[in-house]
């Protein structure tokens, strides 16, 4: 019997062509995924397989949960169909058990929903067998790779989801439930994902994922390509737990329905609902109706309008649906922005301007949800309940009626956005900050967003009134989402066609709405005007009445289209059109547009012609004089320079190529060079210009630039590229002015994009033993040291900045003049700033301290300040002395999140450091860190920097991660430095899996950011550890010593790693070149420990360890290594304060070793602070028995 | 006034001729449509419900060109279709609020007294705040009334009020139907023919998309007056009798088949002259 209804299921399934559209749809997507960039599913890149057992893995994951609308699809109806066919009334009058009824459905559908899930990995197959594919690109087949995301993925997942919409579908029978169940899963499982985000819930995070992706990428987070490519993911650990609890509650739950499930008629409602019994019947009276007048003049439709508003608001907001999904939204919000950490585990102050564009971002999901779902909702309202009869033969006009459900939709993203801005009031007064700034939340969700989310509904009203099928409509506007973010990652970027899309831009608490409100309102009127123009054409088309043939909607549609309608029509597209042009004028006659691949192939094209000027050789600069006047409010900037060049080479110089960036932006440009030239190549679209020189440059000699233009931009762009100039707070730094010579480092830098242009792969760096590199650093190649001066000027109220010491401060004609001179020599690298400033001054002995911030932002200021006096203390004690007599940071607004350390200045954004919260005393002092990190830049780039070869950050990045380690240490003490080295360590792991060419040791790092930052501190703070912090801090001051302010030629890695290596005694060679020029990976852990209680009140303790030493190659082979290394045995308290720690040399794979100490224990163990680059650091210590 | 409905046709997108050159003039009062299911009455009224389009053919009230002037016409209309839902969870009392908004019922207090006053009409007071969805059958069929009562109607459509209902309820339902026909114009179809003998001043009946008949009740059934014979025969005599003579209905009485004939000659052989009912003009014009 059993079988039999299995049977029937599989046998009505596979007739139905749902079935076969389910698994063509996820066919499509993996194989598209597969075979094209055009589906992005996340997985393989770079050095990983198109079709790597970690590719497929992940891809069958991510389109599981995603196809859990499919799920709900399959599993949900098989028992509501019997229903629905009243086919239950027979059915169970025969002799068939619940159980055989129910197993048996569920058991049909769940084989046939097996069955369509496979669909993924069908399409994974069959697309990695495509001929075109890069066979570079593409693993061998192995059946295994298939079969466990099979077993240990699909078979458990369809199971779990299977079970939980089989019995909601049962039970409920309500098509509704089963219709966005699948929705309402993928949006819960938002809400697992917001938990990842923290480092200790591991366990919790990847047990609580239904779909096992939180756990699979906790198993694999640290694999390198290698590994991705050769292994399947294990059905062990947090994996197998998490598959074993979701059968479980699979089971569970079918228990549960199976006891809820009656073989009645009545299904289980969330209200009970009772037929009313009849009351007493109709009662004849003498039939008297009061008199009523009917008013259908214009006031009269008002009240129609307003009432259906009104009446379409409240049904939404009674939807148990709707109420969730809102409170679903604001949950997930709250709980995402309350986790966000910016970094090391610390958050920033809830600043409005920062939590009202995180809220809506959060929630924007859940507007598109809500929109599309319930604009459909609204245009079937009266269908859907069948009393589409009654109110279609009601006196209200079409127009009113739409205009009215429009106008309810838009109330209730009106009323969300309240509830955002509540949110957002609420999550600050949490947090104790109480500078709400409602005006700034109430432009940014009501005049900034708005409009785009009401033309969405406007879309989906259009949609639904065209096609006039319910599920047609829903999935032709989702399936329109999707086409929008794949035009938008194919190269089609202009929002005239993106729907409802307006330029995106950042708040600022500096800059506020900038600029960016302009061409925002210009987008939004087009969409509004073109929204209107669908919402007349949906009212041509609205259903109203029985008689929907395609035939009799094209006769309506011809008598209501009167030439008053007409006419409205015509002038609405007129102005959208006329709208639409404008923004086209502005943004791509006025502005550049450039979708990425357009784009792309223009700095091919650069490249092609232009390359063969690379080893031209250019006179050096040598002397800056600029003058430099920015007007913020018209977002302009005159530059004036004179500057001097010199001819350093041996030869005469015949030939000058200079560049312009932002070219397109620049009027009234004038060159003059000091000896007459003659013009070869003048390329404006590139500013790339090739002049003859009259009479040769002679070798020694030097010659003078004379240049002036104006930079100013005209109109407005697609999308917001220019935040340079902006009304408070520009910031720019000096590659905006000429530069000589061609710069590779204009040309395309991955290699993925320059295959796609037919152009050779390109190293990230040259090869360190490449001697003709030496002559320039890695930030410039066409300047040494030189001397600095300037002049710049601003409005009135701000202050404008640039390195050097003010000479002079004055205000002429409303304009406020300052003159910066430098007095030593930097590097040509150097910024602008200007702003309406707060400014706080300190000392440390002879050096200025100075701290511009914006008003507001005072939180962290002392905390900057203290941290550059602790730099600058331990800097010149130990590397020599400041160069500078004044150290600055100057707050930049939130276009870009990072500091960069300029000669004696340090433009800091005030996205990072300023408004981070570490009111906590166990939080990482960020700002402290950063600070320190942009001062010893003043030392490490800024007095020895590296040329452009493999390794060049070394001695610049990995340095200043060192120093400012150092000074944290100092200051925090080690346990804290664990905290901190704990993130890098995870960073540096989870990265080089990412690495999409490959992993260099440390000292040939590639500019890798994993490398010389998060791999750096570990390897630095490790070798400070090992051979001491004077050892270290000798060989640095040596270095520096050696080559400050020297070059050409200049230094690279090897050089300095030979400081290194002269302070390192001989028995830790080994160990140190094992940090710097090898990749080495520990697995290290604790296997037992024990404690026993000696006579004297001592504690003898026992550690069983396991130790193993890998070496990597560059894509994360590993080959097991022998032991030869000093590491630290060491013992925990309860507060992970390190009680004992001890160096011991180990040189075997296991060792069981005794150590006594005055406290008892709570933790023993090997590496207790983490320091060695370990595969697991968690198993290192464990509780003592 | 009057309703006039001229050379009305309507063939639907997949070949169905749903109604064919209907022809008829409706007065005040209660016009009884009878058909059988399927007949297209309820196309018919639709189509004067403003809900959809004859292909050709025209309906006036009075001067008004219906079809043209649907937004018009649906000032004066009243209608209950044949099936109906409610919006959920929505009480008696602010679903007619709503309604007469709808209705252009602009006057709050207007509105107020109307909604009572329909309530209590339909004896449906007491369960005003209760949830419609969950209304029983007949309940809802009395609401469905109400809200077709709303704004004082010319026209009132009503489409197979009384499917459904008990005989006791579908009398006191018809009843009601007549009360209010002094002065308006109400269509109601039906397919029992009990629901129009009593009640109805004119009637039509239609068959496959055709008015086979139409005028007043007692007028139709004069017209068959002489030409009716019934007989008690065998029931496996009632293919032969079929072959024979036009057999317009049987039915069983105590074990046996008792037939229906019509015939213009005077006598036929062992039939005996029946008196003509309603019942069989109808059955006679649709056979």
């Amino acid at each position: 019997m059993l079988l039999r209804i299995i049977m029937f299921e599989l046998r009505y399934r596979l007739n139905r062509p749902a079935t076969y559209i389910y698994f063509g749809i996820l066919f499509l997507l993996s194989f598209l995924f597969i075979t094209t960039d055009v589906v992005q599913i996340g997985g393989s890149s770079g050095n990983v397989f198109r079709n790597s057992p970690f590719t497929i893995n992940q891809t069958v994951l991510i389109l599981n949960l995603f196809a859990a609308m499919i799920c709900s699809a399959i599993m949900g109806v098989p028992v509501y169909r019997d229903f629905e066919h009243r086919f239950h009334e027979i059915l169970f009058t025969t002799p068939i058990t619940k159980l055989q009824y129910l197993l048996g459905r569920f058991l049909g559908s769940y084989i046939i929903a097996i069955l369509v899930m496979s669909g993924t990995l069908a399409g994974i197959f069959i697309g990695s067998l495509m001929p075109y594919l890069d066979p570079e690109q593409v693993a061998p087949f192995h059946f295994s790779y298939y079969w466990q995301p099979f077993i240990s993925i699909i078979m458990p997942n369809v199971f779990f989801m299977g079970v939980l919409f089989f019995m909601v579908g049962s039970l409920t029978r309500n098509i509704f439930a089963i219709y966005v169940q699948g929705i309402l899963f993928l949006v819960l499982y938002l809400l697992s994902d917001t938990l990842t985000g923290d480092i200790d819930n591991k366990f919790i995070s990847s047990l609580v994922d239904p779909i096992g992706l939180s756990a699979s990428s906790e198993l694999t987070k640290f694999w390198t390509p290698a590994q991705r490519n050769e292994m399947t993911i294990p059905l062990q650990g947090y994996l197998l737990f998490n598959r074993l609890f979701w059968i479980g509650i699979g089971i569970l739950v079918f228990i549960t329905g199976y006891k809820l499930f009656s073989f009645s008629a009545q299904p289980i409602a969330i209200k009970k609902k009772k037929l009313l019994e009849r009351n007493t019947d109709l009662i004849l009276h003498k039939l008297e109706l009061p008199k009523t007048q009917q008013f259908f003049n214009f006031k009269g439709s008002l009240m129609q309008l307003w009432r259906i508003v009104r009446f379409e608001t409240k049904l939404i907001f009674r939807s148990p649906l709707f109420i969730i999904i809102v409170l679903l939204g604001i949950f997930t919000t709250v709980l995402n922005i309350t986790e966000d950490t910016a970094m090391y585990g610390v958050s920033t102050y809830p600043v409005t301007v920062k939590i009202i564009q995180a809220v809506a971002q959060n929630f924007s999901l859940f507007f598109i949800i809500i929109i599309t779902f319930y604009t459909g909702e609204l245009v079937w309202r009266e269908r859907s309940n069948k009393i589409n009869q009654i109110a279609d033969a009601l006196p209200i006009k079409n127009y009113t009626l739409m205009l009215g459900k429009f106008m309810a939709m838009s109330m209730v993203m009106i009323i969300l956005n309240l509830i955002i801005i509540l949110s957002c009031v609420g999550i600050q007064t949490t947090a104790g900050y109480t500078n709400y700034e409602l005006g700034i939340s109430f432009k940014y969700l009501f005049v900034e967003g708005l409009p785009g989310y009401l033309f969405l509904i406007m879309f989906a009203f259009f949609t639904h009134a065209l096609v006039n099928n319910k599920f047609l409509g829903h999935t032709i506007v989702i399936l329109t989402y999707i086409v929008n973010i794949a035009l938008q990652t194919n190269g089609f970027e202009h929002k005239l066609y993106l729907l409802g899309e307006t330029p995106s831009f950042t708040l600022s608490d500096m800059n506020g709405f900038g600029h960016f409100m302009q061409a925002i309102h210009w987008y939004q009127l087009y969409w509004m005007l073109t929204g209107t123009v669908l919402m007349v054409i949906a009212a041509q088309l609205w259903v109203r009445g029985t008689d929907f043939s395609f035939k009799s909607r094209l006769l309506i549609v011809r008598n209501r289209l009167n030439p008053k309608s007409k006419v409205i029509l015509m002038v609405l597209i007129i102005l959208s059109i006329a709208c639409g042009s404008f923004i086209y004028y502005n943004t791509t006659t006025l502005n550049l547009y450039l979708p990425k691949n357009e784009r792309r192939a223009a700095m091919a094209d650069f490249e092609r012609q232009f390359k063969k000027y690379e080893k031209v050789l250019q006179p050096r600069i040598i002397s800056v004089n600029n003058s430099v006047d920015i007007f913020p409010n018209e977002r302009k900037v005159m530059f004036k320079g004179n500057w001097w060049l010199k001819n350093i080479h041996t030869k005469n110089i015949d030939t000058i190529i200079y560049n312009l960036g932002e070219i397109f932006n620049i009027q009234h440009k004038q060159i003059n060079f000091s000896i007459p030239t003659q013009s070869i190549v003048n390329n404006d679209d590139f500013g790339f210009y090739v002049l003859k020189l009259n009479k040769p440059l002679l070798a020694g000699d030097s010659m003078q630039l004379n240049f002036s233009y104006e930079l100013s931009y005209k109109g407005f762009e697609n999308e917001f590229s220019q935040t340079n100039i902006v009304y408070n707070g520009t910031f720019f730094n000096s590659t905006i002015l000429p530069f000589f010579g061609y710069n590779a480092e204009m040309e395309i830098a991955n290699n993925d994009e320059r295959k796609k242009e037919n152009l050779h792969k390109k190293a990230r760096s040259y090869a360190i033993t490449d001697s003709s590199k030496y002559n320039n650093t890695y930030i410039s190649n066409d300047a040494d040291w030189i001397n600095f001066e300037t002049t710049v000027s601003t409005d009135e109220n701000q202050i404008a900045i640039a390195p050097g010491y003010l000479q002079k401060e004055w205000v002429n004609n409303g304009r406020r003049y300052f003159h910066y001179k430098m007095d030593a020599p930097i590097l040509n690298f150097y910024a602008y700033l200007s702003a309406d400033y707060q400014v706080k001054r300190d000392r440390w002995n002879d050096v200025n301290i100075e701290i511009y911030y914006q008003k507001g932002h005072e939180y962290n200021i002392d905390r900057m300040i203290l941290s550059i006096k602790h730099s600058l203390a331990y800097f010149t004690e130990n590397f020599g002395p400041y160069q500078h007599k004044q150290a600055r940071i100057i707050e930049f607004p939130a276009y870009a999140s990072f500091a960069q350390s300029f000669p004696n200045t340090i433009p800091y954004s005030e996205g990072i450091g300023f408004i981070l919260n570490l009111s906590d005393p166990k939080a990482i002092d960020v700002s402290y860190y950063v600070t320190s990190h942009e001062i010893a830049h003043q030392w490490w780039a800024h007095q020895v920097i590296g040329s452009p070869v493999d390794g060049m950050t070394v001695f610049s990045e990995t340095m200043s991660q060192y120093s400012a380690l150092m000074v944290m240490k100092k200051q925090f003490g080690k346990e804290k430095m664990k905290k901190f080295l704990a993130y890098e360590l995870d960073e540096y792991q989870s990265e080089r899996g990412r690495e999409r060419e490959k992993e260099q040791p440390l000292l040939f790092n590639q500019n890798q950011s994993y490398l010389h930052y998060n791999k750096g501190s570990v390897v630095m703070y490790a070798l400070q550890d090992l051979i001491g912090e004077d050892k270290v801090n000798a060989a640095a001051k040596n270095f520096i010593n050696k080559y400050k302010f020297k070059g050409p030629p200049y230094p690279n890695a090897l050089d300095f790693y030979s400081f290194i290596k002269s302070e390192t005694p001989d028995s830790l060679k080994q160990m140190v070149d094992d940090m710097f020029i090898r990749i080495t990976v520990f697995n290290n852990r604790c296997e037992k420990a024990s404690v026993t209680e000696t006579k004297d009140k001592k504690y003898l303790v026992k550690v069983e360890l396991n130790m193993q030493k890998y070496y990597a190659d560059s894509i994360g082979n590993e080959r097991l290594t022998a032991l030869n290394d000093w590491i630290d045995i060491g013992a925990v308290d309860e507060n992970d304060q390190l009680l004992y720690s001890k160096k011991i040399k180990i040189n075997k794979d296991k060792l069981t070793y005794q150590f006594t100490m005055d406290k008892k224990p709570y933790k023993a163990g090997i590496d207790p602070l983490n320091q060695l680059i370990d595969k697991d650091g968690e198993d290192n210590l464990i509780k003592i028995k | 006034m009057q309703l006039i409905i001229q050379n009305l046709s309507k063939t639907y997108a997949n070949g169905t001729k749903a109604l064919s050159n209907i022809n008829l003039e409706i007065p005040t009062g209660l016009f009884g449509l009878l058909g059988p299911n399927g007949a297209g009455k309820s196309s018919l009224m639709r189509t004067i419900a403003t809900l959809q389009d004859a292909d050709t053919g025209s309906i006036f009230l009075d001067d008004l060109d219906v079809m043209n002037n649907k937004d018009e016409m649906r000032k004066y209309l009243g209608y209950l279709p044949q099936e109906f839902g409610v919006y959920p969870n929505i009480s008696a009392e602010d679903l007619l609020d709503h309604l007469c908004v709808l209705k252009g019922i602009s006057n709050t207090k207007e509105r107020k007294e109307l909604v009572k006053a329909l309530l209590n009409q339909t004896n449906l007071y007491e369960v005003r705040k209760k949830n419609v969805g969950g209304y029983s059958g007949g309940m809802k069929q009395r609401f469905g009334i109400a809200q077709a009562l709303i704004g004082s109607p010319k026209v009132v459509i009503v489409d197979e009020p009384t499917a459904g209902l008990d005989p006791a309820e579908r009398n006191r339902f018809l009843n009601l139907l007549s009360e209010i026909s002094e002065q308006v114009i109400i269509i109601f179809s039906t397919h029992i023919v009990d629901d129009v003998k009593e009640l109805c001043t004119n009637m039509a009946v239609i068959n496959k998309g055709e008015v086979v008949a139409k005028g007043h009740p007692q007028d139709l059934i004069d017209e068959l007056s002489g030409k009716v014979f019934k007989k008690v025969i065998e029931k496996h005599d009632l293919d032969q009798y079929k072959n024979n003579f036009r057999v317009i209905s049987n039915k069983l009485s105590a074990g046996k088949t008792e037939i229906h004939v019509t015939s213009n000659t005077e006598i036929i052989d062992g039939f005996e002259l029946a008196t003509p009912s309603l019942e069989d003009v109808y059955f006679n014009k649709i056979i």
